[in-house]
């Protein structure tokens, strides 16, 4: 291996980095794991960097890697917290719970199948309470994405 | 007469998509094909079972030796060997990362992944680097990850990990990440098919490493350490700040939640 085929080995890993990254970004509904996914973006840009800076001999690539952790760092603290005030606010991590901030005219996107989780015994078991009082009439749209807990 | 002419043109419509998939974008194509059903079929909301799973890792795999299998790997030697293992643990943990239904495993895979991308930049001669991205990112940024999901979580998987956004946004997701990673692939493919028949083998260890760097660093760079410096401060205060607000509480809140919500009168307990 010499250092053409180096840098098209990391090339190639950085591209696929990027790609699972964009793809997870897309389709993940969790805040946390979209926020995660942008962490694996960077991840592969940064190895196209230093693999760039290695090939022309050239300190620039490792240097902007420095700053990108650096910002990283920075983009992580005030992500999360605002993912926790976002959290504290609407009582889930669902960004389908900030639908109703969608363009005006867009149908709600409502979960048509839900698999069942396959139950290895880690499952809280909720004590079962007798019923009391009215029963609320129901509705379909709160009951998908509470607002509040 | 007219359906001679319609079976022409397929033919030679046929013979264009033929020479198109075997010519010089066809290993592309059909490493984003693959690679988008594969990961389609194991991102949450997808395939359960235990084959369908495996059909989709072979998949990805298949599709990621594709692509990488587009540029030359020269006479093998230690550090193919460790190139090779460090890219396929950093490749299968970041799918085990996208595609596991509980946040707090794919915090865990995004660490795995940090370390052998950390592991890379020590071949890549980067080594300080690589003891920051291991120290930095897997010591300090995921375990922040870890405890706001700790916070914020109580009951794993939620709902939202166990689905997406429905079948057809899935597929599309996981092929435009496919797409994207074969178009930089593909724009990259004549500096990595370069024939430099006196290029260097790989020398890992370069003396010095650090001094010159931090040299580097410390001279042509000092504003941006300044900068990335007054930005970590800001990005503190700000945490602590926006931490120590109540959420949504007060005017404020009352103009989003009638954003939010037609039939919202204002003063209702939130929370």
């Amino acid at each position: 291996m010499n250092e053409v085929t180096l840098l098209g080995h990391l090339l190639v890993l950085g591209a696929l980095l990027f790609g699972l990254g964009l793809a997870g970004f897309l389709a993940r509904r969790n805040m946390i794991v979209m926020f995660l996914c942008l962490e694996l973006m960077l991840q592969g840009i940064s190895l196209s960097l230093v693999a760039w800076g290695r090939f022309h001999d050239h300190w620039d690539g490792q240097l902007l890697v420095i700053f990108m952790i650096a910002v990283a760092a920075c983009e992580a603290a005030i992500a999360l917290v605002l993912v926790l005030m976002l959290c504290r606010y609407c009582g889930s991590l669902d960004i389908a719970a900030w639908q109703s901030m969608r363009d005006e005219g867009v149908p709600p996107y409502i979960d048509r199948e839900v698999p069942d989780e396959p139950d290895d015994g880690t499952r809280h078991v909720w004590p079962v309470l007798t019923p009391a009082g009215v029963l609320p009439p129901p509705d379909p749209q709160r009951d998908l994405n509470r607002p509040h807990v | 007469m007219m359906d001679h002419r319609l079976v022409d043109l397929f033919v030679t419509q046929m013979q264009v998509a033929w020479e198109w998939l075997t010519g010089d974008w066809g290993p592309y194509l059909l490493a984003t094909v693959m690679g988008g059903c594969g990961l389609g079929m194991l991102l949450p909301g997808g395939f359960q079972g235990r084959l369908a799973r495996g059909v989709g890792l072979a998949l990805i795999v298949a599709s990621a030796a594709l692509l990488l299998g587009t540029g030359p790997w020269g006479t093998p030697g230690v550090e193919t060997v460790l190139v090779v293992v460090l890219s396929a643990v950093a490749l299968l943990a970041s799918v085990f990362m996208i595609t596991t239904h509980r946040p707090i495993y794919s915090a865990v895979w995004f660490a795995l992944t940090l370390l052998s991308v950390g592991g890379l930049f020590f071949v890549a001669g980067a080594q300080f680097l690589g003891l920051a991205t291991v120290a930095v990112y897997a010591g300090a940024i995921v375990v922040i990850f870890l405890f706001v999901l700790m916070l914020v979580q109580s009951e794993t998987p939620a709902l939202c990990d166990r689905v997406s956004w429905g079948i057809l946004p899935r597929y599309a997701a996981a092929g435009c990440g496919f797409c994207m990673a074969a178009l930089i692939v593909l724009a990259t493919h004549d500096v990595r098919n370069l024939r430099d028949p006196h290029a260097a083998p790989v020398a890992t260890v370069r003396t010095e490493h650090v001094a010159v760097l931090g040299g580097q660093l410390f001279s042509r760079h000092l504003i941006e350490v300044e900068i990335a410096g007054t930005l970590l401060l800001l990005a503190l205060v700000g945490a602590v700040v926006m931490s120590r607000l109540h959420p949504l509480r007060g005017q404020f809140a009352d103009t989003l939640h009638q954003a939010l919500d037609p039939d919202f009168t204002a003063g209702r307990p939130l929370g």
